[in-house]
């Protein structure tokens, strides 16, 4: 009767600690098994268009047949007309947002509060996500405090493709590792003449050609902590200053001239000497040449006065939100997608460098691009040195002020160092203003 | 008798209500409960990502002291309504009473003038940038025909706007059609009595035509005036602002705001300033309408 009483007593205790303990809710905080055999649904959301969208579904499709006992749902919304923005910032304040939600450090998704934690998993797991992942691709997506926001699912950087004939027309050597943006200024002018549809220029102006120029003169937008802005410094005149001789010297088109000129248009046209092909794009324009019969060749990305290469990355991953019903469903699919499986990462492929670094490294860089001497192995050397979209997602507000700077010099003729007084204030106090710097 | 009266009274009500309610209740939940959180929003510190604080008057310390881009985006607003509105009534009252006119091929010249409005906001946009576009533009190639530079239309920031409001013009179908049904409702016999007295064309417009279309008038002029205070769709698709902040509206700062940066909060703050501006304006039209508008009983 006694021992009846204590094996009930015992048993009962045991209960009560269980359900303390899933009270706490320390499955989230702390995983403990890494071995949990899967079950239930998982919600996937995704953004994308064309390639990358039909990419998306692929590898996940991929993933829903090697998991046969998940029920996977998922949606791959358009980031045009900012669907996504909207979409994503409503479920994620209302929590009604996926169990997994596809997130960039470029874009949005740093700094929140909605995301778990990674790192107690990839402890738990005992994953070396330096050697899992490309290298170059994990760092950016810790925050400030050392959280891990997400998973890399790939990433972008950039090669300047350039046009044969029009070198070889105007008498200059095509561009060598360590060139400057001051050299451009220095030899472009041969390239620039005509005017209206039959103006020519020496590189087309890419939508990332602010972020370049923002490092042209050695200087960065901010420290690596985030505290503060450097946007007020004299390294920041002086790339307004050359963007603005650029411009007026008519090497690079204005902004305007460009608004409905496509720059791959202008590039695949031979209007325009160079163009900054990121590896998103790197099929389409190497084709569009091709037919169009301009003969291009490829040459690295323009460096900094120090020598220091100025290449600008733009990356996308997985994140698991706190609303999510099935964390260590999402945590599989997570690790699958970035570096786990194999065929995952060979669709990832498709459209960037796999953060899967075995696929990168075997498989994505050995794939050449058209007929053109070019394979994907300069992306996934390079990747390594760029730098991360500086002012995407929670620096958005930053990046609209420097896009005010650039139109002001460029577009207005206003003074490079009249525009940074003026501006630079206004970026400081809105780096004062981000919550991330609430949190250190 | 009485008592059937009664019932019938009510069941009329209760059908009224019953007959209303899907409406009621998609406006009370689609757009009150909005309005209202937005009006709770706008006293917090809400951003996307954060914790929400009640920060009383910030927001709006924030925008009337602090952020350049708040007053900014109120005049380049201002500037647009101040273009648009009364150029679109004056070419609105003018096409509309050019199509009531008993001319050859009227349907055709009717479905012309509409259908800019009825055609994708975006794609006429983009069929405006083409035409401004500085390099390649159509009205640049034009003007080079006649040996003329001309200028770089959206990228400059005086004319920017200009070529915004421009484009606005574009879509003034549904005004035409609208004042074209007002002109159109003026009984002929004052034409006829007029013409009797020997009153000139111009006369009969002046003295008749416009007097009488008041009240089209004051209606598309509320509607102009509220709809171009809340300009997005042009500048968003075609100028993102620019150049130099010459083209950003409060409806694109609202926007920015909640969905690019994610403060929610300080974005209803925006908006509920927006949205006082356009009451008093419409008020201020409302006022005035009785010392202009003429009902014809």
């Amino acid at each position: 009767m006694v021992k009846k009483a204590l094996i009930i007593t015992l048993v009962a205790f045991s209960i009560i600690a269980q359900a303390g303990f899933n009270k706490s809710g320390s499955l989230y905080a702390a995983p403990s098994d890494s071995k949990v055999k899967l079950s239930g649904s998982l919600n996937i959301w995704a953004w994308g268009a064309d390639a990358e969208a039909q990419a998306r579904k692929d590898a996940i499709e991929v993933f829903i047949k090697a998991h046969p006992e998940l029920k996977v749902t998922y949606t791959v919304i358009p980031t045009a007309d900012s669907v996504w923005d909207q979409k994503q910032a409503a479920a994620l304040a209302s929590g009604s947002a996926g169990d997994v939600m596809q997130m960039s450090p470029d874009y949005y998704g740093m700094n929140t509060k909605y995301y778990l934690d990674l790192n107690p998993y990839v402890k738990r797991d005992g994953i070396d996500l330096g050697k899992m992942v490309t290298p170059g691709m994990i760092e950016k997506y810790y925050d400030t405090d050392g959280k891990l926001e997400a998973l890399p699912l790939h990433t972008n950087c950039f090669v300047m493709a350039y046009n044969k004939d029009m070198f070889a027309k105007a008498g200059v050597e095509p561009p060598k590792d360590g060139w400057t943006f001051e050299d451009l200024a220095k030899w472009g002018k041969k390239f620039a003449s005509g005017s209206g549809a039959a103006q020519t220029y020496a590189l087309a102006k890419h939508w990332c050609m602010d972020n370049y120029m923002l490092y042209a003169e050695g200087g960065t937008p901010y420290p690596k902590d985030m505290k503060t802005s450097n946007m007020g410094s004299d390294k920041i005149v002086k790339a307004l200053t050359l963007y603005k001789k650029l411009i007026a010297d008519g090497i690079v088109p204005t902004d305007t001239a460009q608004k409905t000129m496509p720059a791959e248009t202008l590039f695949v046209s031979g209007k325009a000497a160079m163009y900054p092909m990121g590896g998103f794009e790197s099929a389409t324009v190497v084709a569009d040449a091709a037919e169009n019969g301009i003969n291009i060749g490829f040459c690295s990305m323009p460096s900094d006065v120090s020598g220091k290469e100025i290449n600008v990355q733009y990356a996308t991953g997985w994140a698991i939100t706190k609303s999510c019903k099935n964390p260590e469903a999402a945590w599989q699919f997570l690790k699958e997608s970035s570096f786990a499986n194999d065929d995952m990462g060979k669709i990832n492929a498709r459209v960037g460098i796999p953060a899967n670094r075995t696929v990168a490294e075997s498989y994505f860089a050995k794939l050449s691009v058209g007929a053109v001497k070019f394979t994907n192995d300069y992306y996934v050397k390079h990747i390594g040195k760029a730098y991360m979209n500086p002012f995407g997602g929670t620096l958005a507000s930053t990046g609209s002020i420097w896009t005010t700077m650039v139109q002001a010099v460029t577009l207005d003729n206003q003074d490079p160092q009249a525009t940074v007084d003026k501006y630079a204030p206004q970026i400081a106090k809105e780096f004062a203003g981000y919550s991330f710097n609430d949190k250190k | 008798m009485k008592n059937n009266a009664m019932n019938l009274s009510k069941r009329s009500a209760v059908n009224f209500y019953l007959y209303i309610s899907p409406w009621l209740l998609c406006f009370i939940v689609l757009t009150v409960y909005p309005m209202l959180d937005s009006f709770f929003l706008s006293f917090t510190n809400t951003q996307i990502g954060s914790e929400t604080k009640l920060v009383g008057l910030q927001n709006f310390i924030q925008a009337f002291n602090v952020d350049p881009q708040f007053w900014l985006s109120f005049r380049n607003t201002i500037l647009y309504v101040a273009m648009y509105v009364p150029t679109s009534l004056v070419l609105s009252f003018f096409l509309g009473w050019l199509l009531s006119r008993k001319v050859r091929g009227l349907g055709f010249f009717r479905t012309v003038f509409y259908l800019p409005y009825i055609t994708s906001g975006v794609a006429v946009t983009v069929l405006w940038g083409w035409i401004f576009n500085g390099s390649y533009g159509l009205i640049n190639f034009a003007l080079s025909l006649f040996g003329v530079q001309g200028p770089n239309w959206l990228g400059d920031k005086h004319l920017a706007l200009v070529c915004i409001a421009i484009m606005g013009l574009w879509s003034i179908g549904n005004s035409i059609i609208i004042m074209l049904a007002g002109i159109q409702d003026i009984p002929t016999s004052y034409f006829e009595s007029a013409q009797i007295d020997g009153a000139s064309g111009l006369r009969q417009v002046f003295s008749i035509t416009i007097p009488l279309s008041t009240p089209t008038i004051y209606f598309n002029l509320v509607i102009g005036t509220i709809v171009a205070f809340q300009l997005f769709n042009q500048p968003y698709i075609l100028t993102q602002g620019g150049p130099v902040n010459s083209t950003r509206t409060v409806a694109m700062v609202v926007f920015q705001n909640a969905f690019q940066y994610g403060r929610m909060g300080y974005a209803s703050c925006v908006a509920w300033c927006l949205f006082v501006v356009i009451m008093v304006v419409t008020l201020l039209i409302q006022f005035s309408s009785k010392k202009w508008v003429f009902y014809d009983d």
